[in-house]
């Protein structure tokens, strides 16, 4: 047997994919002290800031669920940025406020300058002892405040908390396979938060310290991914990030491919760019798990999907050229050779080194599946029950996320910068 | 101020070492497999073996009029076609060999030399019985992606038993007879052909190899197939 340099890449991604896989299980199985829930000690003033960007669809429905939040109206206040709307927000809002006299609402408009801008200018004027940051497409759950507020009491190192992501009334299939793919990336995220490995506070309603933020000088408002930067530098000065399943927001997922196509690059390329903004981090013993697994595997994810799916590609289109010159060369005279097919399979000539490291993937993916649901309590079969949903999830999502990388790959090439959907 | 960060360090290893008891698993298990191939190989090998002897003795009773060259004709075409078929999955079990690589070597080397047996013997019992089929000594070169054995094997459907097909690895080194087939014929590109007399080098494609066999038939005055004709 001859091996090449393809034959050992492909030997290292396979060992390195299933070493993560296997310490995740590890992680997963370890022993853990459990924590007694907590009940909130007092009410802490809070602050929601909701920066909104031509949001006239649905910012009426978020700030409903904020009003609706179970906790003292004098106790909290809603801060609307309305970032240069072009839209008829800023009148929806103004609107919204009048029709809500008992409830603290502030409306700041400023010219459109991006997300990290408007948190910034609500961080201003928040003054909360803890603030979220709720984009104008989620929802929260009634107790999220019950829930996640007395997660801070139990280490003062504790800089924010994530709450369960979920994907609201997902309608068609991909909104329904991204409702399987949140519930999967909840239980990796848990994973993460056993290790203090969280890397991301995402932007539905993840609460932070007013005070840590403020002493870190803010929201980043060069990158569009200001809730990846923000989490990392938390990190880098060894602050913790908690996550909760108890404390839910739904948030809409784009319908259709292109949307999500652009949702990702941005999520993924802004994951790329913060991970080498902060690369002292990498391999650094000082933060333990987080340098040595979460950073490097923040890339490394993208690189083993580039190759895994390139070398496919690569013996597909081989083949496929080499059937066609077959086909060519016999004049494409299907008729023979259909008449004359003769089906040949030989049990001792399957590439049975591969089908076993591959049968361990899929054998830990699937308990991965399985167990992601029991952790969030969803039945398996709820909105991901149709056929055509799961199927897409298993077989053609991970080729649509792999094109999402390979364009990465591409945008890191040619230098082309990460931009807004 | 800050968290005690930690080093799972010992989970590290332990993934590290689970990982490596996986592949080798995965190792052992293609160990077995190759072990499996080999044996099934050798069996296989030692049934054309016996196949042959039993050919070589029956053609020297052609004379007599105790075997018929019906029969001889029939035996032949069906040993080949399944030594072509065998031959093909050797060929893949030593490309992927990791462990026993000079032993399936050696099967190999025993297949192409029954192989050859098989085209001199074909070649003996034409001479005692009216030929009837057509016989094509293929060289073809491992190294390279050519459709010329698939344009045979489209060939061998359209015209069955009229055609007999003895294929052999040019470049097999280990094997002194292909190398003196090359240098009888007179080849030195690859992938070549003899039919009949006839030596063919280099790609035919498959109008130009159907005409020749055509042409073939014709000659050796057997039934000229209905194919033939749509060709001209």
């Amino acid at each position: 047997m001859i091996v090449t340099v393809l034959d050992a890449v492909l030997f290292c991604t396979y060992f390195l994919l299933l070493f993560l896989s296997i310490f995740w299980l590890l992680v997963l199985f370890s022993s853990q002290e459990k924590n007694e829930k907590k009940k909130l000690r007092n009410f802490p003033f809070f602050t929601t800031i909701v920066p909104a960007y031509n949001e006239e669809k649905s910012v009426k429905e978020t700030l409903l669920s904020l009003i609706n939040l179970d906790y003292p109206n004098e106790k909290k206040e809603i801060i609307v940025v309305n970032d240069g709307s072009t839209d008829r927000t800023k009148e929806i809002v103004e609107q919204f406020i009048q029709d809500h006299p008992t409830n603290k609402i502030t409306l700041v408009n400023q010219k459109n300058q991006g997300k990290g801008k408007a948190m910034n200018t609500g961080l201003a004027l928040a003054r909360g002892e803890f603030f979220a940051c709720l984009d104008a497409d989620s929802f929260i759950a009634t107790n999220a405040l019950q829930e996640m507020l007395p997660l801070f009491q139990e280490d003062v190192n504790i800089a924010a908390v994530c709450p369960m992501l979920k994907v609201k009334n997902p309608k068609n299939v991909l909104q329904k396979v991204q409702w399987c793919e949140y519930i999967i990336n909840m239980f990796y995220k848990f994973l993460n938060s056993r290790l203090d490995c969280i890397h991301v506070t995402p932007g539905p309603f993840s609460i932070y310290k007013t005070a840590v933020i403020k002493e870190l000088g803010g929201f980043n408002e060069h990158t569009i991914t200001e809730d990846l930067e923000i989490a990392i530098r938390l990190q880098k000065y060894q602050y913790k990030i908690v996550q909760t399943f108890d404390a839910i927001v739904e948030t809409v997922a784009p319908l259709t491919w292109k949307k999500l196509f652009k949702q990702r690059v941005r999520w993924y390329k802004g994951s790329v760019d913060n991970t080498l903004a902060y690369k002292n981090l990498i391999f650094n013993k000082k933060y333990g798990d987080f340098g040595f697994i979460r950073m490097p595997t923040i890339i490394s994810s993208g690189i083993i999907a580039i190759i895994l799916s390139a070398t496919l590609f690569q013996s597909l289109i081989s083949k496929l050229y080499f059937q066609f010159n077959y086909l060519k060369s016999v004049n494409f005279d299907f008729i023979t050779l259909i008449r004359n097919y003769s089906f040949d399979f030989n049990l001792l000539n399957l590439p049975i080194f591969k089908l076993f490291v591959a049968c361990t993937l899929l054998g830990i993916s699937l308990f991965v599946m399985i167990y992601s649901y029991r952790l969030v309590k969803e039945k398996i079969t709820n909105y991901g029950r149709t056929w055509l949903s799961l199927v897409t999830y298993l077989f053609i999502y991970g080729f649509f996320i792999t094109l999402v990388w390979f364009y990465i790959a591409f945008m890191v090439v040619t230098k082309k910068k990460n931009f807004w959907s | 101020m800050g968290i005690e960060r930690k080093t799972s360090l010992k989970k590290y290893l332990l993934a590290f070492i689970l990982t490596l008891v996986v592949f080798s698993g995965g190792i052992a298990v293609g160990i077995l497999l190759e072990n499996a191939q080999l044996s099934s190989s050798q069996q296989i090998i030692l049934k054309e073996k016996v196949n042959l002897r039993s050919l070589q003795l029956q053609q020297n009773y052609i004379g007599s009029g105790t075997a018929d060259c019906t029969t001889l004709h029939s035996i032949l075409e069906n040993n080949i076609d399944e030594l072509g078929k065998k031959m093909t999955l050797v060929i893949d079990y030593e490309k992927k060999a990791i462990f026993n690589q000079e032993e399936f070597n050696l099967q190999l080397q025993d297949y192409f030399l029954t192989e050859i047996q098989f085209y001199l013997i074909s070649q003996e019992i034409d001479k005692k019985c009216k030929q009837d089929s057509v016989k094509v000594l293929y060289f073809y070169d491992e190294n390279k992606d050519d459709t010329q054995g698939d344009i045979l094997k489209y060939l061998k459907k359209k015209f069955d038993a009229k055609i007999l097909i003895f294929s052999l690895d040019s470049g097999f080194t280990q094997e002194p007879m292909i190398n003196t087939l090359l240098t009888s014929y007179n080849i030195t590109t690859y992938p070549s052909m003899v039919v009949g007399e006839k030596v063919f080098q280099g790609r035919q494609d498959a109008r130009e190899l159907m005409g020749i066999l055509c042409d073939e038939f014709i000659k050796i005055g057997t039934e000229v197939p209905q194919e033939c004709k749509i060709v001209g």
